[in-house]
């Protein structure tokens, strides 16, 4: 899942980062409101969490135009104005949660939680496909009753397909969700990552569920008959 | 004034140079004038008491006695009158000390005897006399009454064995500090003088000393951006300003390089860009032209897809690159078991092996492991092993091999392949180098750019990559990486990564 991180404040904004990209999520970062708009039009991110105080142009009109054209990823406005109007216009503007500074960060990772939860067709912390299932709390995955350790990329890769089942996703769509913008080249990396997981599930011979499906992508779907 | 002190402030090579040399200077005067200072003191004060040895040798050859003792005294040197008859007599006849003669003559038991008029008010130490008397003449410093310095010179008469008579002879230093006192400020005089003129002096030759360095200035600045292949002149000194001129011209050419290479790349880039654009615009025309079946379209709309995909990949491509040269790329480092993951790129390359007809083989012997951004080091194995699987024909073979010698991973790509010359291996890892561009135009998944990142990628780890290859024998690519240090790799770091691979091999030692 890949998030961009709009705020103004060198060393919040770079902690931020860091401590979304420990849960797995690839995370670019924009310090003014231009750059967020260029950004956010340009890269089909699942979330953004925007500072409403930024240099340029404000959160509220970042939100604005990115609502304007048509972008639906969910925003979480972060704001030290506690204001009940500020937080009504970011609202009506088109944010999907607000979190007022200063908040603890566990707050913040359950909201992008529930924000992303949002948007799959799951209610529940808890993603499942089959006998897999991925907990996005615990970052714990099984198959059956076998429990699977995955690496940062590798659970990335995975959350990313459990969010879309049956859905065809090319290599560069996939790269574009897991990876930030130092990494997003890297799409023909996919193959050796989704052949890593693969491996995984598949390790006590249970039956492949990631297909193939060639000069198109992969594909999380019941195996084939 | 705020102005002058800004122009001087803070000062330049010249004036730091100037009060330097100016200091150093001071320091010398300083010495050089302290020693003057002594050494003339000494020396005046020998003489003094020199001539108060004479004098009283003078004054001895006078002195006569009979056989009775009685001690007669002519007046040698003649300009003695005022030395009475009688001792007593000249109480309370203060003489001046500084221009009167200062001389007495004692009994042999230290007796005053005679003195002259300003004698009396000096206070004579005993050691003066008992000195004497022991045989051995004393001479030092005494005080008058009024506080004034006098030097002493006393000394025994001595006739047939015994002792007759002491005489004592002193002379006021008030001419010799005179002297001294004049040549003292005659130094302090004359050395602010020569410091000056060492100042001017010393920053008219710190100019000299920049000349050169003021020329080589107006020759670069005449230099321009766009004009790079001019160069500054090069002084035969061996010198610093000749050091100076070398640089700048390494750095010129240096510029002059890089700006040739970046017109090159985007000259490459541009047409590298065109060429699907060009392939997708043809299509489309076509397209448009004819009535087609939706078969036909499908294929066209198909090659369309992989043209755009081609050109994707550039783009993004480039982008890396570019942002690696800007050095924004942060690297995501961690412990990397290389061996697991060449085995695990090997595989994923096998299917497109198969279909060239070559036959790709791992050679591992144990587990090596190096700090790196692991989905970036698959990445340049990628390209390696594609670039390996485009220069080899079928039949061929590809050996991938991992080992560890001391604190360097070797990561060797072989092929039986058709070789590359030597004149093209120095610019293999230049961007849109290509060895035969026909060759790359039948495999529309090439860049031009894959061997670039594979060196830009290890080189970032730390590492070096090296090629040999031997036309119609083959080529090998040899990466070393510096090994994960022991420390940095805390046990379990690698089990979650890995634990598929303990599943697959479980007895691995």
């Amino acid at each position: 899942m890949r998030i961009l991180v709009v705020e103004d404040n060198p060393s919040l904004g770079l902690s931020l980062k860091k401590s979304l990209e420990k849960y797995h999520y690839a995370v670019d970062l924009a310090t003014d409101g231009e750059d967020a708009v260029s950004l956010g039009l340009s890269v089909p991110y699942d979330l953004l969490i925007l500072d409403i105080l930024l240099p340029s142009l404000n959160g509220f009109e970042v939100c604005r135009q990115l609502r304007d054209h048509k972008r639906k990823y969910p925003i979480l406005m972060l704001t030290a104005l506690g204001e009940l109007d500020q937080r009504v216009t970011g609202l009506d503007l088109g944010a999907d949660d607000y979190l007022v500074k200063p908040f603890a960060f566990r707050e913040l990772e359950a909201r992008v939680r529930a924000l992303l939860r949002r948007e799959s067709t799951s209610k529940t912390s808890v993603l499942s496909f089959l006998d897999i299932t991925l907990d996005t709390t615990t970052h714990e995955a099984t198959r059956g009753e076998r429990t699977i350790v995955l690496s940062s990329k590798e659970y990335a890769l995975l959350e990313f397909l459990m969010h879309h089942p049956r859905q065809v996703l090319s290599r560069t769509m996939i790269a574009e969700h897991i990876w930030d913008f130092d990494a997003e080249h890297l799409s023909n990396v996919i193959d050796v990552y989704i052949r890593y997981v693969r491996n995984k599930l598949c390790a006590k011979g249970e039956a492949d569920v990631i297909h193939t499906i060639r000069g198109s992508g992969y594909q999380l779907k019941e195996p084939n008959q | 004034m705020n102005k002058l002190f800004s122009r001087l402030w803070p000062p330049g090579v010249r004036l730091q140079l100037m009060f330097w040399y100016t200091a150093v200077f001071a320091v010398l005067i300083f010495f050089s004038d302290t020693i003057l200072y002594t050494q003339l003191q000494t020396s005046l004060l020998g003489n003094l008491d020199t001539s108060l040895q004479q004098q009283a040798e003078q004054i001895s050859n006078g002195i006569t006695t009979t056989n009775g003792g009685t001690i007669t005294i002519q007046n040698v040197t003649g300009d003695l009158p005022e030395l009475g008859t009688n001792a007593t007599d000249q109480q309370g006849n203060h003489a001046d000390i500084n221009f009167g003669s200062l001389v007495r003559i004692l009994d042999a038991r230290g007796h005053l005897l005679r003195e002259t008029a300003a004698s009396t008010a000096l206070r004579i130490p005993s050691i003066s006399i008992t000195q004497a008397l022991q045989g051995t003449p004393w001479q030092g410093n005494v005080t008058t009454s009024a506080g004034q310095q006098v030097r002493l010179y006393s000394m025994v008469l001595t006739e047939n064995g015994t002792h007759v008579a002491i005489v004592q002879v002193g002379e006021s230093p008030v001419q010799l500090n005179g002297a001294l006192h004049s040549v003292a400020l005659e130094l302090v005089l004359i050395a602010p003088c020569i410091l000056l003129l060492g100042a001017l002096g010393s920053y008219w030759l710190a100019s000299r000393a920049f000349v050169p360095i003021d020329r080589l200035t107006r020759t670069t600045q005449r230099i321009q951006a766009g004009d790079l292949h001019q160069r500054v002149p090069v002084p035969h000194t061996h010198d610093e300003v000749h050091r100076l001129a070398t640089t700048l011209n390494e750095m010129i050419s240096r510029l002059d390089e890089a700006f040739r290479r970046q017109r090159r790349f985007v000259a490459d880039a541009s047409h590298e860009l065109r060429t699907p654009v060009a392939v997708i615009r043809s299509m489309t025309d076509l397209a448009l032209l004819e009535e087609l079946t939706p078969q036909e379209f499908r294929k066209i709309l198909g090659n369309i897809n992989s043209e755009a995909e081609r050109l994707s990949h550039l783009i993004s491509e480039l982008l890396a690159l570019a942002r690696s040269d800007e050095g924004k790329t942060l690297l995501e480092l961690e412990p990397v078991r290389l061996d697991h993951f060449v085995e695990g790129v090997v595989a994923n390359a096998e299917i497109l092996a198969m279909e060239h007809h070559i036959v790709l083989d791992v050679q591992i012997t144990k587990p090596v492991i190096v700090l790196g951004d692991e989905a970036r080091l698959i990445q340049a194995l990628i390209n390696l092993l594609d670039n390996a699987i485009l220069y080899t024909n079928a039949g061929g073979h590809i050996t991938v091999s991992v080992e560890q010698r001391e604190n360097t991973a070797y990561l060797a790509i072989r092929d039986t392949g058709i070789g590359i010359a030597p004149e093209h291996i120095p610019h293999l890892f230049e961007r849109f180098y290509r060895v035969d561009p026909a060759r790359v135009r039948t495999d529309g998944n090439s860049s031009g750019l894959g061997l670039a990142i594979v060196e830009w990628v290890i080189r970032a780890h730390g590492g070096t990559i090296t090629v040999e290859s031997q036309v119609g024998q083959g080529s090998t690519f040899l990466i070393t990486l510096p090994l994960a240090s022991t420390k940095l790799v805390h046990p379990g770091a690698l089990t979650p990564e890995r634990s598929k691979a303990v599943e697959r091999e479980p007895h691995h030692h």
